[in-house]
């Protein structure tokens, strides 16, 4: 036990760059030598951590309580859907059938291989466009409101995707409402020659390199000038403002790039489900699970996101296994997540991987080079000191 | 260019109610380019309201604040938002110290060459090279530490910094502003005397760069050793101005501190 917390120690004492290409390595063997029920659970767990890495963006990095995440998880997987069920009819009109009844006569217009790749971008924008509406009537507030319109919206969206033909408009067309969305088998998307199937590799590595992008892309974004200006939000908006930063624009810079990648995440959660999944399961439980996985993990900590989020679905998914005709009874489930965090909250309240803040202080020789180095940037009254 | 020969900031007939109190009545304020300005007064006579009037953190009930930059170009700050009004040249530090503790001492100087750069959040995303840019602002955000004597602390967390050296970070952060009025809240507040010395001397070196300073101060001994111009506020009234012996001896300004007995 002591040689494996020494291990990890040392683990943990190597540079991000390091860390992350051991973790690279261990999940690139990993669909080779587990079974189809942990494949299963992998597919789940990246789906679920590329949505963790976006919400990490607002609640960690921005520090805004969001309740609404599954908001993106449905709107880019409803988008998803629709895009790979357009068809073009042999009378030449567009149409689309997302709960399928046998599908449409015609051709697909996302039938070409690879076209789930541009899905993917498109379904991250109309996401981050989403973000941005939704936060602009949130500025103007304070603290908690932000939670608590975050939540209302998803509980809106929740209920506007269930209106049906009775309704002002009929959003069952697009969301397959009660009955659930269903494509066709012809319909699913194929990459490199591969239909994808959940059980293939593709799959797998297509939502892997997704968690690869949304790690990149947070990690580039968190140690940027924006970065910065988004941790000085979350640290002190007056003292943000008084050193110029444009706390409104910021915000929704952080509210588009959590969407975006919110987005891939719905995307790739019907690559995953093979396009056949219900709207209904994007109720704030959703929300709530990504937003446990986060906190567990340490807020506004690339590697807690994926940790926190790997912990709790793996505890999930153990828990529902069949123990030799023992079950845990579902309605358990949040109770069981509930002591978690209290838990957590209790003993370690930072996350199991808070963010390290600190960096190393500069040796001598790093002293003298900042010293000498010619600063354009240091300016002091009228005088040139550079 | 020489000290004095433009007025950096002016009010006029600034005013601000919080209900029915007034807090500052009709202040009419003009601060010289190149001086050490300071606002005194006993507390709650509006001091910190008229600074946050100026930097938008208020708005004022009537009145007008007029800026003019280091191009001499004049702006009028009425209704302008505090990040706006910082990005035309006006830095503050806070009365009560608001630095990002959270964060190293280094990266809080960061935020304050934020408006002089430009990256945005697509280049950083894609991480196009902007690594230039960035050693740029490392090396710039620890010369302005090593202006403020905190090179060593480069990257201790603000909030494990001893109270005197925070209020020196929170200057080191408006100094990368690159400013053309600093407004100081309070500056010696908590200090010792050794480091109300050391306060001084680093004041004076800013207003002789060029920049100028208002300051909000109750250490007489430093008010009185650095000041170019006084102005006395009670009651939200500007009850003095001049130089600093001339204040010194007002009556009005003995028996706003002291009472009418001490007259």
């Amino acid at each position: 036990m002591s040689f494996l917390a020494a291990q990890l120690r040392r683990l943990g004492s190597l540079d991000d760059r390091t860390q992350g290409l051991i973790a690279l390595a261990l999940a690139v063997v990993l669909p080779f030598v587990v079974g189809r029920t942990f494949l299963n659970t992998s597919l789940y767990i990246g789906t679920y951590a590329v949505l963790a890495l976006g919400l990490n963006v607002v609640v960690g990095f921005t520090g805004l309580l969001d309740l609404g995440f599954v908001l993106f998880l449905a709107t880019g997987a409803v988008v998803t859907s629709f895009l790979l069920s357009l068809t073009r009819t042999p009378d030449g009109t567009v149409q689309w059938a997302v709960s399928a009844s046998g599908g449409i006569e015609g051709t697909q217009i996302f039938g070409f291989d690879g076209s789930i790749l541009l899905i993917i971008l498109i379904a991250g924008s109309v996401c981050a466009l989403v973000g941005v509406l939704r936060g602009l009537p949130t500025l103007r507030v304070r603290g908690d409101y932000y939670a608590i319109v975050t939540l209302g919206i998803a509980e809106i969206a929740f209920e506007t995707f269930l209106w049906d033909e009775n309704s002002w408009i009929n959003f069952t067309q697009f969301t397959g409402g009660a009955f659930g969305i269903k494509l066709p088998r012809a319909d699913r998307p194929v990459l490199l020659g591969d239909p994808l199937r959940w059980s293939s590799p593709t799959v797998y590595f297509l939502i892997l390199a997704g968690v690869v992008v949304a790690v990149l892309a947070t990690h580039h974004l968190n140690r940027s000038r924006v970065g910065r200006a988004l941790a000085a939000i979350r640290l002190d908006e007056t003292a943000a403002r008084a050193c110029g930063v444009n706390v409104n624009r910021h915000k929704l810079i952080a509210f588009a790039v959590s969407g975006f990648i919110g987005g891939i995440g719905g995307a790739l959660f019907v690559v995953w489900k093979e396009g056949t999944y219900s709207v209904k399961s994007f109720d704030v439980w959703q929300s709530i699970l990504i937003l446990c996985g986060v906190v567990l993990g340490g807020m506004g900590s690339i590697r807690g996101a994926l940790v926190g989020i790997t912990v709790l679905l793996a505890i999930d998914q153990a828990l529902r296994q069949n123990y030799g005709g023992v079950t845990v009874p579902a309605e358990a489930l949040n109770l069981i997540y509930g002591f978690l965090l209290i838990v957590v909250m209790r003993f370690r309240p930072q996350g199991l991987l808070p963010p390290v803040r600190r960096g190393r202080p500069l040796t001598e020789s790093e002293h003298e080079a900042l010293r000498t180095e010619p600063a354009r940037l240091f300016r002091l009254g009228d005088k040139d000191v550079s | 260019m020489s000290v004095g020969d433009y007025v950096v900031l002016s009010t006029e007939k600034l005013r601000k109610e919080f209900g029915g109190v007034c807090a500052v009545n009709d202040v009419d304020l003009d601060v010289r380019h190149g001086s050490i300005t300071a606002l005194i007064g006993p507390n709650g006579a509006g001091k910190t309201t008229v600074f946050n009037l100026i930097t938008g953190n208020y708005d004022a009930t009537r009145g007008r604040v007029t800026f003019t930059d280091s191009e001499r170009v004049e702006h009028s700050l009425c209704g302008r938002t505090p990040d706006r009004i910082t990005r035309l040249g006006i830095a503050r530090t806070f009365q009560n110290i608001r630095l990002f503790g959270d964060v190293p001492t280094l990266d809080n100087v960061k935020l304050g060459l934020h408006p002089r750069t430009s990256r945005g959040a697509l280049s950083a995303l894609l991480r196009f090279p902007a690594a230039a840019e960035e050693r740029e602002v490392h090396v710039a955000a620890y010369r302005y530490l090593e202006f403020v004597g905190l090179a060593s602390k480069s990257h201790e967390l603000a909030r494990n910094l001893p109270y005197g050296e925070q209020r020196r970070l929170e200057i080191a952060r408006a100094l990368a502003l690159a400013p053309n009025l600093l407004l100081l809240d309070e500056p010696a507040a908590g200090m010792n005397p050794q480091e109300t010395e050391d306060l001084m001397a680093l004041i004076r070196r800013i207003r002789d760069l060029g920049i100028t300073v208002l300051l909000i101060e109750h250490d007489m001994r430093l008010v009185m050793g650095i000041s170019d111009y006084i102005v006395v506020l009670d009651h939200g009234e500007v009850i003095a101005r001049g130089l600093p012996a001339e204040v010194k001896n007002s009556p009005d300004v003995i028996r706003a501190y002291l009472g009418d007995e001490a007259i």
